[in-house]
């Protein structure tokens, strides 16, 4: 965008073909993009998708990297509206491999490390699933969610897991 | 009424334009000994440029100690809360503020020290996180907010939750509010939100001035802010339809049956303060 500061990015033309607002994973975030978005977002045809909700990127060490789900809810708030996620827990993407691969949920594993999305979206398309602890989650958290109350949080807990998927190398030696 | 706190952008102006007979009604109250304050959730201008914006713009005699806006009382409540109880200043740690060269300066005239932008970790520690309007955030700023506030003693404070700001041509400019949102949802932790709704920044006004809540009246043009701040002080309340809110939206939140929506709806309202002026005189 020309020119330093809203004054000037206020004034750039916007693209009249726009119609959606595509949010994924960007490390030049900045709030000039967030300006622009918000200009597009006020047509009132103009979609609002996300790529996924991550909070955080883990890396080595302990530290983390803000995820896309930051970016989301920053367009989101701006904007007063909810974004349509593509991403998991969403089943789009489970549709996407069904409609090219015979899959069929009731002999299909997911495989993943995160609860929320992995999981839940596992689960919620009829998957068996099979949580490994090598990623972000700990065991205690699914106790948590399997002794709540709340049925939702049922919807977070694996059928199976292992500590590693090396593990699964033990049954196919059987 | 004894006094009257106006919120400033929509009410007394709108971009550079005064209200036609804002600055009139101004003069009025203070010509009839009634108290004028400001209280703004604007968080990009110091209180000094604040003086000065209002004089450029046909207000007289507002000075800098009446204008309370969410710069002003995030340094205040910073300083409160890591200099507070005769705190040692160089144990105070620094602030990293997420804003312009005005929440900056009011931070600074605090007492307080600023971290530098791409500094490394070592050296003071950084004890808060202040995000303010910054048209200058970026994912690095984000990602640098994130690492002080791994320290759960790191407070995380925000100078206002508005979303957006309306512009004099219909546009919208994104506000602290999705910047905070984008920090809290980072780092997992809610922010300390110190302007309206929330109360702190009627704090300052009573130590500052003493007034008396039961007779004074908060005018602004958002409900959401505004009158819910007022709700929340123990202000009656008059909307101005000069700025963000509707009238359609006030009568939605008045038909409501949420008892949350009912304080969101104004005692009063009219289209412009202007038209204030003639019930002075009664």
């Amino acid at each position: 965008l020309p020119g330093p500061g809203p004054a000037d990015w206020l004034q750039a033309p916007l693209e009249p073909a726009v119609r959606a607002v595509l949010v994924g994973f960007d490390e030049h975030f900045s709030y000039a993009k967030l300006c622009q978005a918000l200009r597009y977002l006020l047509r009132p045809e103009c979609l609002l998708v996300g790529t996924n909700r991550d909070h955080r990127l883990p890396l080595e060490g302990g530290a983390a990297i803000p995820g896309t789900g930051c970016l989301v809810k920053a367009v989101e708030t701006a904007a007063q509206r909810e974004a349509f996620i593509v991403g998991k827990p969403n089943r789009f993407m489970f549709d996407c491999v069904a409609g090219e691969f015979p899959v069929e949920p009731a002999r299909t594993i997911m495989v993943g490390d995160r609860l929320d999305t992995d999981i839940l979206m596992g689960n919620e398309c009829g998957l068996t699933t099979l949580l490994t602890l090598t990623g972000v989650t700990a065991l205690d958290e699914v106790r948590g969610h399997q002794e709540s109350a709340c049925p939702a949080r049922h919807r977070l807990v694996p059928d199976y897991y292992v500590d590693s998927i090396a593990d699964l190398l033990l049954g196919f030696k059987q | 009424a004894q006094g009257l706190l106006f919120d400033c952008d929509g009410v007394l102006w709108a971009g550079e334009r005064a209200v036609p007979g804002a600055p009139e009604l101004l003069e009025r109250l203070r010509r009839s000994g009634k108290a004028a304050l400001f209280v703004s959730n604007n968080s990009r201008r110091s209180v000094a440029e604040l003086e000065r914006r209002f004089s450029r713009l046909g207000f007289q005699g507002v000075r800098a100690e009446h204008v309370f806006s969410s710069a002003l009382c995030s340094a205040l409540f910073l300083r409160q809360r890591l200099l507070g109880g005769g705190g040692n200043g160089s144990r105070a740690g620094r602030v990293f503020v997420l804003g312009g060269e005005g929440l900056r300066g009011e931070v600074r005239d605090a007492g307080l020290r600023l971290a530098g932008e791409g500094e490394p970790a070592p050296g003071e520690p950084v004890r808060a996180v202040l995000v303010g309007y910054d048209d200058q955030f970026t994912f690095a700023k984000l990602a640098q907010a994130c690492g002080y506030l791994r320290d759960p003693q790191c407070l995380l404070v925000a100078t206002d939750p508005d979303p957006w700001h309306p512009l004099s041509d219909g546009q919208r400019t994104p506000g602290t509010g999705s910047l905070t949102a984008a920090v809290e949802t980072a780092s997992g932790r809610k922010a300390l939100v110190v302007g309206k709704p929330n109360t702190y920044m009627f704090d300052c006004i009573v130590e500052r001035f003493g007034v008396d809540p039961s007779r004074t009246l908060m005018v602004g043009d958002r409900l959401e802010t505004d009158i819910l701040f007022g709700k929340n002080c123990g202000l009656a309340t008059i909307l101005t339809l000069t700025g963000v809110s509707r009238l359609e939206e006030a009568q939605a939140y008045m038909a409501s049956d949420s008892a949350a929506a009912k304080d969101l709806v104004p005692n009063y309202y009219v289209d412009s303060i202007a038209d204030l002026i003639p019930g002075l005189d009664e």
